[in-house]
């Protein structure tokens, strides 16, 4: 552990060091004041670049904060499934989550990439986003984007079918100072507080806060874990900018978040009782020159994971990640019609199994990946617009230390290099004032897990001896998606209506496979072994309508895919069976003087996700569709204070939203003040 | 061109283009929306301006387009208005004979349609003045920093070069999200 600690160390001091010659797009960007000038939201994340919502080529939503606080929600996941269609939620306990974007729904979600202000929270252990953990005060988001589709080209493996960026308010150009309590069923008792200071020479935020609750009292499996969290998060985040010059700033981020919740565990597909603790700091620079902006963004992720399962009831899966990436970027415009983006990305990750009581040799695995990206938006005309994205990786691998004695692979073999790229293109015309169509194609890549890289573990379970295997031999899962959209302003109505369809192939799936009880090194055990699995399809689309008047609120949208498994990517995976077809979203509401009033409904189709409740490995589980329903009434009892009432799955007592546990009715009152 | 039916046919088109800009569009007659859309531009500039500005509305008297843009604006900040970041701001009326020696006492100038001359730009420019316009086509020409436009939805038109001459930077954000002739 000493010469781990001591190598990130270094590394991070190297990447600081490189961080402090030039700042992240989320700090250097004031969307307060864009999104006021232009009378809707702003984002970099379709192109790394500036860009008005309206004017965005790919497949983005954005959720603002006022729908935010109208859904009635402080689940970030569920507020993104309340309001962006071709988005499915998996929610198998009180606190734990998955999202899954057009069909490919699973536990562990590896191929959606989720940052906060454009820093990773995004796991590369097991690939996943642990939603609970994420260290963010949601009265604090300034809005949530949503991009469908492939987007390695500008964020790095895992954003290979979507991404989605949770932006705060600046410390800077913001001053966002609340704080509120909320109280609900399930002993569900939350307090949160975010205060800035801010003026010429900057400004600071920090957050805290927190909650408690009881799990849903809804049915187990005898494979679940014995052991139940009373599901909670604490946590607390800083974040700073101080304007050096006019045309320089320097910003600094610390974030500590400490979690527990009950999770569904992909190779198990089974209840854990996890904990979760990560933290990270983060550094860089944004300098304004004649060259463009050129930012410099530097941070470091620590995570650091136990689960507890049937199959260790006493003592926890452990694990230690962390990450460190390091990047340089330049936007700059030629002339009037093109705008430029070039960026070089380092990441470092660490990874080790901890609870040693199976890893007497402490092995330890990293990665080292290097990267070159760029985008190109071409102006083309008033009305015409092309963006290009290509970005190249290459990411060298070593395993160190003593493997398990029932190990298929040498240290050796665990000790190579990927190369991948992957790219975006796409293309938005604006036929009239009223009507823009889009078209766009994206590879994106999905990088094995850590642990399917890695050698992992021997455990000696009495009557269940188990050898956990990465693999070295796997291949990058690649994703292509090809996409036509179109948008038409319907003013009479005062909504506007969009219509996507879309094709996704997605290659080399890899999924950890149970090969049954086996001999390694003349060892008996069951092997879990992760395999390329083969390809799955997908094709589908989103038809949503949208707007508002004199206090009016709607937004109504259907969303189909229809996911296609070859046979060994269904048995071990199943996008097929876990993704619903058919989804259907209705949210309204209506101002009225000191009053909000909201609605919001979600019927979805069927589905059949692997679960293993007999212990014999996961089963396709029939599940019929299901709907649910929410409300929230705000009152503003004046400039400062509101005070809401706020409920999910109204419409029933229980509700069977997947084959794992059932999710309860929670309903719940929130204090908020602004001061 | 020395077609006199020609000159005749073009000055009637022009007439009539000036009469329905002048009655209709809403890229050339400049109004308190325009005004408002151009005040939430202060905040992207990178030197802020803060506390108080004098905003000078030049204008040309001979000019019925320019006079009835200077009154509507007049009309506007006499009312009072208040930019994002709680920048008051006064209004001064500046005809364009008196560019010269009045252009100097603001810090922005809002340049009405037909008063777009080289004389106002340069005293803007070596006064580090910020120059906004309805008049598209005085970006077009440099002499206008921003040109503005908030109707049916909001566009911003940035001339680097008026912007350089004035010693004037914006957000790197602002300049690509603003559009460029």
């Amino acid at each position: 552990m000493k010469k781990s600690s001591r190598s990130v160390c270094s590394i991070c001091a190297i990447a600081v060091a490189l961080g402090a010659c030039l700042s992240s797009q989320a700090y250097a960007m004031d969307y307060s004041s864009l999104e006021a000038l232009f009378g809707e939201p702003v984002t970099t994340n379709a192109t790394g670049t500036p860009q008005r919502a309206s004017e965005v080529a790919a497949n983005m939503d954005i959720i603002t904060a006022d729908q935010i606080r109208q859904s009635g929600s402080r689940s970030i996941p569920e507020i993104i499934g309340q309001y962006v269609p071709g988005v499915d939620v998996l929610r198998t306990s009180s606190g734990d989550y998955d999202v899954g974007v057009r069909g490919f729904q699973q536990v562990f979600q590896a191929r959606l990439l989720v940052l906060v202000d454009g820093r990773q929270v995004f796991i590369d252990d097991y690939s996943r986003t642990a939603w609970n953990n994420i260290p963010v005060n949601i009265d604090d988001v300034r809005q949530i984007e949503v991009v469908k589709g492939p987007a390695s080209a500008l964020f790095g493996s895992n954003a290979a079918s979507g991404v989605i960026n949770i932006i705060t308010y600046s410390p800077v150009n913001d001053q966002n100072d609340v704080a509120s309590v909320s109280m609900g069923t399930q002993n569900m008792l939350d307090g949160d507080a975010t205060v800035t200071k801010n003026g010429s020479w900057g400004g600071t935020k920090f957050s805290a806060g927190g909650y408690n609750a009881d799990e849903f009292g809804t049915a187990r499996a005898g494979t679940d874990s014995p052991l139940v969290y009373h599901p909670d998060r604490r946590y607390v985040a800083n974040s700073s900018v101080f304007q050096l010059t006019p045309d320089l700033t320097a910003n600094g981020e610390f974030t500590y978040a400490d979690s527990k919740q009950n999770t569904a565990i992909s190779a198990f597909n089974a209840v854990g009782a996890e904990q979760t603790k990560t933290y990270s700091l983060r550094g860089g620079l944004g300098w304004q020159t004649n060259l463009g902006l050129i930012t410099s963004d530097t941070y470091l992720n620590h995570t650091y994971d136990t689960i507890m399962t049937t199959l260790s009831p006493t003592i926890p899966f452990g694990m230690t990640t962390s990450l460190i990436v390091s990047n340089l970027s330049d936007q700059f415009k030629v002339g009037a019609s093109n705008t430029f983006r070039a960026g070089l990305e380092y990441r470092h990750k660490d990874f080790r199994l901890t609870e040693a009581q199976t890893m007497p040799g402490d092995p330890a695995y990293s990665e080292d990946g290097y990267a070159a990206s760029g985008t190109w938006l071409w102006q083309i005309a008033d009305n015409l617009s092309w963006t290009n994205s290509l970005r190249a990786d290459h990411q060298d691998m070593q395993q160190t230390g003593t493997l398990p004695v029932a190990s298929l692979y040498t240290n050796s073999d665990y000790s190579h290099a990927i190369n991948t790229w992957s790219a975006n293109s796409a293309l938005n015309y604006k036929l009239t004032d009223k009507d823009t169509i889009h078209a766009s194609y994206g590879r994106g890549v999905q990088m094995p897990s850590l642990l399917q890289s890695s050698t992992d573990f021997y455990t000696t379970n009495p009557g269940y001896p188990l050898s956990y295997e990465g693999n070295p031999d796997l291949k990058p899962t690649i994703t292509q998606s090809y996409e036509l959209g179109y948008d038409r302003k319907i003013a009479p109505i005062y909504s506007t209506a969009k219509i996507a369809t879309f094709y996704e192939l997605t290659q080399d799936v890899a999924s950890f496979v149970n090969n049954g009880m086996t001999t390694i090194n003349g060892i008996p055990a069951f092997l879990m072994k992760a395999e390329n699995l083969g390809n799955s399809t997908a094709y589908g689309g989103e038809l949503e309508l949208l707007g508002n008047h004199a206090g009016f609120r709607w937004d109504a949208s259907y969303s189909f895919a229809r996911v296609t498994d070859k046979p060994t990517v269904l048995a071990n995976q199943d996008y097929q069976g876990s993704s619903p077809e058919h989804h259907f979203r209705l949210n309204g509401g209506y101002t009225y003087q000191q009053w909000e009033f909201d609605a919001n409904g979600q019927v979805v189709s069927s589905t059949a996700m692997l679960r293993d409740t007999t212990g014999a490995g996961g089963v396709a589980t029939p599940l019929s569709g299901y709907m649910t329903a929410g409300a929230r009434i705000g009152y503003n009892i004046n400039d400062k204070l509101t005070v809401a009432v706020s409920g999910t799955n109204l419409n029933r007592q229980y509700v069977h939203t997947s084959p794992y546990p059932e999710i309860e009715r929670q309903a719940f009152v929130t204090l908020t003040g602004k001061f | 061109m020395k077609n006199p039916r020609f000159l005749r046919s073009f000055a009637v088109l022009v007439a009539i283009a000036s009469f329905l800009c002048g009655l209709a569009s809403p890229a050339c007659a400049a109004d308190k929306a325009d005004l408002s859309v151009a005040l939430k531009t202060l905040p992207l500039l990178t030197n802020k301006i803060t506390g108080s500005a004098v905003l000078a509305v030049v204008y040309d008297p001979a000019n019925a387009q320019s006079k009835a843009d200077a009154d509507a604006l007049k009309t506007a900040l006499d009312a009072g208005i208040e930019a994002p970041g709680g920048i008051k701001i006064t209004g001064l009326m500046v005809p364009l004979s008196d560019v010269g020696t009045k252009l100097s006492q603001a810090k922005l100038a809002f340049i009405t349609t037909g008063s777009c001359t080289d004389a106002v730009s340069a005293a803007a420019g070596s006064s580090s003045v910020l120059t906004i316009t309805t008049d598209l086509e005085c970006v077009k020409t440099n002499k206008s920093v921003l040109g503005v436009v908030s109707s049916p939805s909001v566009e911003i038109y940035y001339s680097k070069t008026a912007a350089d001459l004035a010693k004037i930077g914006f957000a790197q954000a602002f300049t690509m999200l603003a559009k460029q002739f």
